[in-house]
């Protein structure tokens, strides 16, 4: 590969990884944390919220027999 | 050569004693609470349970890998309707055991702060576990959000864990009630350090939320309970705020004037942001901390026989005029529903 290519390369990642850092510094938002609503967290994609709720889990917190809100 | 060991002593000393004020400057029981990294090498440990203190739809959004929920936020879950403990404790050994907490299960509380302000169900958790007796309760520091800050993953599915027996062991010092408070209040009982966890409106009685408002009478400090989390700058206002997180340095610092070996009760309006405190004063290694349970809910729903420093009766008026304002509003909704419903195509097409 052409010498010349490769060092720009080189620089334009060093710069990114410059503007990236700067950038998470001063606005205080780390990598791994989402403002989005719908982005719960890494791995967890927002059509699968709640599927795991199922009807064994509502039996089991019916039998924790817990006093319902008032709300 | 001999100057170079002296001078080379002499630096080492100096970075040591350091290193040894670093290390004095922690908790005095640090292993209530925990970090996320922490929390994660203890994670598919069989007496290890981590207790969701959020909100149901919250759980099932996202939670921490084999984290359990009992369905609704804990200082409702765990208390009555008038946020107060359970004072049958068989219900605690029945709910406990039955989630799957037993008297050797390692609980790892979290809530969230910034979103969902859950940080104080899991210090309410923490203080009814405590007050039960188990000695083998952490709080997970920044809640989720310190989760998901490390970059770790979430689950929806949620978790059912096997029975376990939970038996309760009350420590009642950690209790505080309001016939002990009133004592303090009439200096009939002295040596009590009193933490005030309201804010300073409620403190001065500027922010009613009972009958009546106003200083508790022989309030040793005035220490918000949101005030001593750490602040980070929100970037919608730009100013600071508190985001869930406690650090030694920032709260051993509003407590700094208190004796740790005298006994210290601290309370608020219901008795629940004041568990933060109680968990604080735990880390803090404070030998006698109560939280009084009944709080300011009760003591200043008494018309005229407990006392209270500065009282500021509640407003009445001021509640009938919002009222007013309300039924005005409801009124105008009305009128403009209406207007909008007559809009609508299926009343175009019945014209």
């Amino acid at each position: 590969m052409d010498r010349g290519l490769m060092i720009l390369m080189v620089l334009i990642i060093i710069t990114a990884f410059v503007f990236g850092f700067i950038n998470s510094y001063s606005t205080g938002i780390q990598p791994g944390y989402f403002e989005k609503a719908e982005a719960p967290a890494y791995g967890v994609g927002g059509d699968l919220i709640g599927a795991g709720m199922d009807d064994e889990f509502q039996e089991y917190l019916k039998a924790l027999d817990l006093e319902e809100d008032d709300e | 050569m001999g100057k170079k060991l002296v001078m080379m002593f002499v630096i080492v000393t100096f970075l040591m004693s350091f290193a040894g004020l670093s290390y004095a400057a922690t908790w005095a029981n640090p292993e209530l609470l925990l970090s996320a990294k922490e929390l994660k090498s203890k994670i598919g440990n069989s007496d290890w349970v981590l207790l969701d203190c959020r909100k149901l739809k919250d759980y099932a959004k996202g939670h921490i890998p084999g984290a359990i929920s009992v369905g609704k936020q804990c200082k409702k879950a765990l208390r009555d309707k008038t946020s107060r403990v359970w004072r049958d404790t068989s219900k605690y050994e029945k709910l406990f055991s039955k989630i799957g907490i037993g008297n050797d299960t390692h609980v790892v509380i979290y809530g969230e702060h910034i979103k969902s302000d859950t940080m104080k169900d899991t210090t309410v958790a923490f203080w009814i576990l405590e007050y039960l007796g188990h000695d083998k309760v952490h709080v997970l520091n920044g809640g989720i959000d310190a989760w998901i800050n490390e970059g770790y993953s979430q689950d929806n599915k949620p978790t059912i864990l096997g029975a376990k027996t939970f038996k309760a062991n009350v420590v009642q010092n950690r209790y505080a009630s309001t016939d002990e408070m009133i004592d303090v209040a009439t200096g009939k009982t002295k040596g009590i350090q009193v933490i005030d966890a309201r804010t300073g409106k409620e403190f001065k009685g500027a922010d009613q939320r009972s009958l009546r408002a106003g200083r508790f009478p022989n309030t040793t400090i005035n220490v918000s309970h949101k005030d001593t989390f750490d602040q980070t700058k929100d970037l919608e206002t730009g100013k600071m705020k508190d985001n869930g997180f406690i650090s030694y340095d920032r709260v051993a610092d509003f407590y700094k004037s208190l004796d740790k070996n005298k006994r210290t009760v601290t309370f608020c309006q219901t008795g629940t942001r004041s568990t933060l405190t109680y968990l604080e004063l735990r880390l803090l290694g404070f030998k006698d901390a109560a939280n009084w349970d009944e709080s300011w809910r009760v003591y200043g729903s008494h018309y005229n026989d407990y006392p209270i420093e500065n009282v500021q009766w509640f407003d009445f008026n001021r509640v009938r005029k919002a009222e007013k304002k309300l039924k005005k509003t409801e009124k105008k909704l009305k009128e403009l529903e209406e207007k909008l419903a007559a809009l609508s195509p299926e009343a175009e097409g019945k014209k």
